[in-house]
């Protein structure tokens, strides 16, 4: 995080909404992908992006320390990702298309090992997903994800270790490599 | 029989989350054991795959604007919300303050005013209904020469005042 933003998040501390507009423009994918890795959903991961973006707001001025953000940013989207998985449940009806709209056109999208890997993460549990989007998206360390998961570091390695296991089977059973 | 690395700690190495020992002691491994290092290459390449399916992934354009437009409609509830608690809270002072009033000794004399006032009144009704029409006529001119006169005076009186005063 650089200068620019730890000022911006304190002019929207103090109440600057065209500051805190700008602070979602330049955080605004970090949140979506965080949360459409959880949801997989495109349609409920903008919901949630938005929502995120909301409590953000209202909570800002607790935040005692700017610069980090980006951690408590990804904890209140990953909280609201899996409070919105818990209370509608959706992510297990998950619809791939719904997904293409959003998706940049370059040409990873048309290959097989994208679908594969969406179907891979679609077997997942939302927590394994979780810490998944955490370590290998933004690259949180285990300190960092298990105050953001709020669970034990021990923990976030087994957990990490056991999604990374079944992603590999699922990819390999999906490539037909097993 | 080869020893091999239990995958949680490849997991953890690949994360460079052992004590540095442990990282070095892998390390070494590593470089001496192909099963364990393709153990490492899979959970990698995972990763990647993962990696490169969210960067390819951007939000729908204009999600500031509507996140701004949902926040000043919150703001514009809570204000009317607000509102309506200052209202709610106003009353309820209100009511207290009254109940307060009555019960104090000014509420004793306000309340003693007020049936004075009513009992009068209610005189005043009954007398209509008692007195006959040639009666009530009569009680009501005297009232009003009586009323005249009262005004009269009152102004007469204001009048010496204000004359003492410039004097």
């Amino acid at each position: 995080m650089n200068e620019s933003d730890v000022a911006l998040i304190r002019a929207a501390m103090s109440g600057r909404s065209e500051s805190f507009s700008t602070l979602v423009t330049h955080y605004r994918n970090f949140v979506y992908r965080t949360v459409y890795g959880i949801l997989r959903n495109a349609a409920d991961a903008e919901d949630v992006t938005q929502e995120t973006f909301i409590k953000v707001y209202q909570s800002l001025k607790g935040l005692r320390q700017p610069e980090t953000f980006p951690t408590w940013l990804a904890r209140t989207a990953v909280r609201t990702a899996l409070n919105w998985v818990e209370k509608s449940n959706r992510s297990r009806a998950a619809p791939l298309e719904g997904n293409i709209g959003y998706v940049q056109r370059d040409e990873y999208r048309s290959t097989q090992i994208r679908i594969d890997v969406e179907n891979a993460l679609n077997q997942l549990s939302p927590e394994h997903r979780a810490v998944i989007v955490l370590r290998e998206l933004h690259g949180f360390n285990y300190e960092e994800m298990a105050r953001i998961l709020e669970v034990p570091v021990g923990t976030v390695r087994s957990r990490l270790f056991n999604a990374r296991t079944k992603l590999r089977q699922l990819l390999s059973d999906e490539r037909g490599d097993a | 029989m080869q020893y091999h690395i239990p995958q949680e700690r490849l997991s953890a190495y690949i994360d460079g989350e052992l004590v540095p020992e442990e990282m070095e002691a892998t390390r070494r491994h590593l470089n001496q054991c192909q099963e364990c290092m393709s153990v490492v290459e899979s959970y990698q390449a995972v990763g990647s795959s993962v990696r490169a399916l969210l960067d390819s992934l951007y939000v729908p354009e204009g999600i500031e604007a509507t996140v701004l437009q949902r926040l000043e409609m919150m703001s514009g509830s809570r204000q009317t919300r607000h509102l309506f608690e200052v209202y709610l809270a106003g009353m309820a002072v209100a009511f207290f303050g009254m109940m307060l009033l009555i019960i104090s000794p000014i509420g004793r004399f306000v309340r003693v005013v007020f049936r004075l006032l009513a009992a009068m009144l209610h005189g005043l009704l009954m007398m209509s209904s008692v007195l006959q029409l040639v009666w009530i006529v009569g009680v009501g001119a005297f009232m009003f020469v009586v009323l005249g006169i009262s005004l009269v005076g009152i102004r007469r009186m204001l009048h010496s005042i204000q004359k003492e005063a410039v004097l």
